[in-house]
């Protein structure tokens, strides 16, 4: 006769300090080694800041436009927020490959 | 089946037509992104008319043109992921069995991009002037502006009929958009080129074909009648749509193979 499976209030469980760390490791070396989430998420802004930084240059130079350090700085602004933008989509697809694979359910 | 060539591009030119149709997820993004992207340019640049040299006192005129090229460019995608579903579903293997021509396929599938280049050329048209954009080549300048945005159309339809039959994915050709964009966005998309400040930036939008098409357009809009803009956009579309056809047509060679 088979033992009767484990329930889940005798399952070990572990703290959650080092679940998040574990789950936090994996997210950034799936990020950092799956070229198809990482090159997007850094060519695409960096691509938007070249086009528009220096296909619109001429608008540092419009009446009215007073930021201090000029057009491309201002541009830099945007970019970074795309760049945070991409980073969450990209990583978002990196969870939800995790779901279609059964990883969590398997947690 | 009717081996005449005009009754082979008609049957499917009639398909295409009728396909495209039966697809709103085709039109409706092609027609309602470049409008918003419209209105966003549009509104969020408008004082960059007060540039010295800048050829308008509306930005809504000047970037008009950018819708067209922007129509275009969903075409190299609807055009190619159609033909992509025919080569994945088994159709041209089954065409494959018949007398059809090579020439015929290819016309018959443009069919779809030209229909729907006329409708989002209109649409652009339409919605732009009612918002305020110029046009100061008149009435004739109306029906110039369709007719060259339904050959730039059909001409970017044939880079997706290439890229599809090089890859036979529509996954494939779905990823060709950005590529295509990075054309879009390295023009003088944004501002006429003798604006244009940063010098890598001014000789990479010069060498873009792109930026003639777009100038095509905005001569009509805004200067009136230049025979000379006019004829390089035309010669442009003309030159693409070749290049594209040549493309396709050798790839269908090794695509529609004969049993």
């Amino acid at each position: 006769m088979s033992p009767a499976p484990p329930t889940t209030e005798h399952r070990p469980t572990a703290g959650f300090r080092t679940v998040a760390r574990a789950v936090a490791w994996r997210s950034m070396h799936n990020f950092l080694t799956n070229k198809a989430l990482l090159l997007p998420a850094l060519i695409f802004p960096l691509f938007f800041f070249a086009s528009f930084a220096g296909g619109l240059s001429a608008v540092g130079n419009v009446p009215g436009f007073d930021f201090p350090t000029g057009y491309t700085a201002f541009q830099y602004c945007f970019v970074l927020l795309q760049s945070a933008a991409f980073g969450g989509v990209f990583t978002g697809f990196g969870i939800a490959r995790d779901f279609e694979t059964a990883l969590y359910a398997s947690l | 089946m009717n081996s005449a060539l005009p009754t082979q591009v008609g049957q499917l030119a009639r398909r295409s037509v009728i396909r495209t149709l039966r697809q709103p997820a085709q039109i409706v993004p092609s027609l309602i992104f470049p409008m918003f992207l419209l209105a966003v340019n549009s509104g969020g640049l408008k004082s960059v008319v007060n540039l010295p040299g800048f050829p308008t006192d509306s930005y809504l005129t000047f970037a008009l043109a950018i819708t067209f090229m922007q129509g275009a460019l969903f075409s190299v995608i609807n055009s190619g992921t159609d033909l992509a579903r025919d080569i994945e579903t088994g159709f041209l293997n089954r065409m494959a069995l018949t007398p059809l021509r090579g020439a015929a396929l290819l016309s018959g599938l443009l069919a779809g991009s030209l229909m729907l280049g006329l409708m989002q050329a209109l649409a652009y048209l339409i919605v732009g002037l009612a918002f305020g954009a110029e046009l100061t080549a008149g009435v004739g300048g109306f029906f110039v502006i369709i007719a060259l945005s339904v050959c730039v159309t059909v001409a970017f339809g044939t880079i997706g009929l290439f890229a599809a039959l090089r890859t036979g994915s529509g996954e494939a050709v779905q990823g060709l958009f950005p590529v295509f964009f990075v054309f879009l966005f390295l023009s003088s998309m944004s501002l006429p080129l003798n604006l244009i400040q940063t010098p890598w930036f001014h000789t990479v939008a010069s060498i873009n074909p792109v930026s003639y098409l777009l100038q095509a357009f905005r001569s009509l809009l805004i200067e009136g009648w230049e025979p000379g803009k006019i004829a390089l956009g035309f010669g442009i579309a003309f030159a693409l749509f070749a290049l594209g056809m040549l493309g396709a047509s050798s790839a269908l060679k090794t695509r529609l193979v004969r049993t």
